[in-house]
């Protein structure tokens, strides 16, 4: 069974009066541990597809699986669907200002329920997996972007959810930090069997992925 | 509350990331101290003033007074009669008959008209004016009299000097006209109940004194019953008791009789004010409304945040929400503080005072009761956790994607 499902996801913007055809009829499958990666040109709505799958914004028509289960951004569980379910990491860390690293990265196990202590103690475990443990009590200002990033992946990957959507996650880092976070990316999936599902417009880094789509006029191609 | 509203309460509250203190927050903060202190202090010194009047009026004057049927005066059968009925009652503290007239008090060309209380003293050990004293010793044996407070200083008067009180009597009637009484009395005492009326007009003086001065054989105007401190704010219902006991002979009045629609009136404006002055809270607690919408739109990117995490909707509002009212509620308590401070600043100061003849007294006293400031911080809680409330609902039409694209 795979992880994602999406079948004839359509979406239309409008724009003073002029209807923007974003995305036509996108299929995809995602099965547990792949690594996929959907690249196009800046503004061939990859974002807009990553925020559907990721249950933040409606399609237009289109059904969406997760773990087998349709879903949708209108039904009451959906905001513990993308909790349980779902990790994100953006191109802008969007970390929480207020928060610390260790903070950060324990959040969504406090939304899930999980036990302040119990949260504190995973997310510690998880800052050593990032090797940022020096880094714990550091507010995000107090961060790299690099280092911010790592939290930001942290914090996604916490509550071992069936699927990582990362929308351009070294779009905002220079070459050295952007490889390292690469690396993490990889890490992840080779060592812990976490499904990625990543998009860029970066080809070099869309080779390197398992799967390759491209988006280009609204249509998913299979590339690898 | 879970673990996860503590948190982000704490730390935006506590925030070491935001390091300078919002310009709206300060003023949202301020207006809130500042309306709730007007309201406490104007509370407290309306307090302060029942307080002081109750407690001068109870204290200087009887609480039941016991007056002949027929307006007529009290002989000292007839008063010894009441006094017997009345005085073994658990809610009687004292009973004293009293003499009261009219006089007039001279001092060389000053002539200034008096109210005379002739006491049984000085056997009798309940005396109500030692507390007030504020000059002399307060002996009323052989010819002497206590003045009060405002009259002496009117005559220039103090304890020690003489002074002639005259009283006009039909039986002096001669050649060249009514020649009123007069008597020589030296000032024991001057006291200053606080009570301008009573102040300006009272001489206090023993019953023998006042018989020989008036020229009159032993008899009362009226018999003044005190009663124990527990029963005093039932003293209608207890003159009521003590009537039908007494009979059709004798007409009682209590102390509410005479001043009820005084503290009536008096409380009736203290919660009249308090009712103005929360219109002074309510526009600090709307100036809540706005500081709430643009800290949902200054927080939009942390609210995307909750939100792509998981966060439900209902959760981010009560963050949003109990952060502010944390902020509100800390803001009433220092307001509640600052109306403590500001109506003790009120009563030191010596530029202003009451004017005695309009308000009966003349001194400003605050006086902080629990159940006022419970009110004052309960409407004031009120009012603006409702205000925070309504632009909450911003949160729910947040589009969360164009803030995480950076838009």
């Amino acid at each position: 069974m795979p992880v994602l499902q999406a079948e004839h996801l359509k979406k239309t913007f409008w724009d003073s009066n002029q209807e923007l055809k974003i995305l036509h009829d996108i299929n995809l499958s995602v099965e547990a541990g792949e690594f996929v990666c959907i690249s196009g040109k800046s503004g061939c709505g990859k974002s807009t597809l990553l925020h559907l799958l990721g249950l933040l914004d409606n399609p237009d028509s289109g059904e969406i699986s997760i773990n087998g289960q349709t879903v949708t951004t209108q039904s009451n569980e959906a905001h513990q669907l993308r909790n349980k379910l779902i990790g994100f990491v953006f191109q802008f860390h969007y970390l929480m200002e207020d928060l610390t690293a260790l903070e950060n990265i324990a959040l969504p196990l406090l939304v899930s329920g999980v036990s302040k202590q119990e949260s504190m103690k995973q997310a510690r475990a998880m800052l050593e997996e990032l090797d940022m443990t020096q880094r714990a009590n550091h507010y995000p200002y107090q961060l790299s972007g690099g280092e911010q990033q790592r939290v930001a992946l942290g914090r996604a990957l916490i509550n071992h959810p069936s699927l990582v959507l990362a929308d351009e996650p070294t779009g905002n880092l220079d070459p050295e930090h952007s490889s390292d976070v690469l690396d993490l990316f990889f890490r992840f999936n080779s060592k812990l069997g976490c499904t990625f599902l990543l998009v860029t417009h970066d080809m070099t880094i869309a080779e390197k992925a398992q799967t390759h789509y491209k988006l280009e006029d609204g249509i998913l191609h299979r590339l690898r | 509350m879970n673990a996860l509203t503590l948190m982000l309460i704490r730390s935006s509250l506590f925030s070491k990331a935001q390091k300078r203190l919002r310009f709206d927050y300060v003023i949202m903060v301020l207006g809130i101290v500042i309306s709730v202190a007007v309201v406490a202090t104007a509370i407290n010194l309306f307090e302060g003033y029942e307080k002081t009047l109750k407690k001068i009026l109870l204290s200087s004057s009887a609480h039941i007074l016991v007056y002949s049927h027929y307006g007529q005066t009290l002989t000292p059968v007839e008063v010894q009669f009441a006094a017997d009925k009345i005085l073994t009652k658990q809610a009687v503290k004292s009973i004293e008959p009293v003499y009261t007239n009219t006089a007039m008090v001279r001092l060389e060309n000053k002539i200034r008209s008096c109210l005379v209380r002739a006491y049984p003293h000085p056997e009798n050990s309940e005396i109500w004016y030692e507390q007030y004293i504020s000059e002399g010793s307060g002996d009323l044996s052989g010819r002497t009299i206590i003045l009060g407070d405002i009259l002496a200083k009117d005559l220039a008067l103090e304890a020690g000097d003489t002074v002639t009180l005259l009283y006009p009597q039909t039986d002096n009637l001669t050649l060249i006209g009514l020649i009123p009484h007069h008597m020589d009395f030296t000032i024991s005492a001057v006291v200053k109940t606080g009570y301008y009326e009573m102040d300006k007009t009272l001489i206090l003086m023993s019953e023998l004194d006042a018989f020989d001065f008036y020229r009159i054989p032993p008899q009362y105007t009226h018999l003044e019953i005190n009663l124990q401190d527990k029963w005093i704010n039932k003293a209608d219902r207890i003159a009521d008791e003590y009537q039908s006991e007494l009979g059709d002979d004798y007409k009682l009045y209590s102390w509410i009789d005479f001043n009820g629609n005084l503290f009536s009136l008096i409380v009736i404006e203290k919660w009249l004010i308090f009712l103005v002055f929360s219109f002074l809270i309510l526009i600090a607690a709307l100036n809540c409304i706005s500081i709430v919408s643009t800290s949902i739109l200054d927080k939009k990117r942390e609210i995307a945040i909750l939100k792509a995490v998981g966060v439900a909707v209902r959760q981010i509002k009560q963050v949003v929400y109990l952060r502010i009212l944390t902020i509100c509620i800390i803001s009433i308590v220092i307001g509640l503080v600052l109306g403590s401070f500001t109506s003790w600043l009120i009563t030191q100061q010596s530029f202003y005072q009451l004017k005695g003849d309009v308000y009966f007294i003349d001194q400003i006293k605050m006086h902080i009761s629990v159940f006022n400031y419970l009110a004052v911080f309960i409407v004031a809680l009120i009012l603006i956790a409702l205000c925070i409330k309504l632009p909450l609902k911003y949160v729910n039409r947040m589009n969360i994607i164009d803030v995480l694209r950076g838009i």
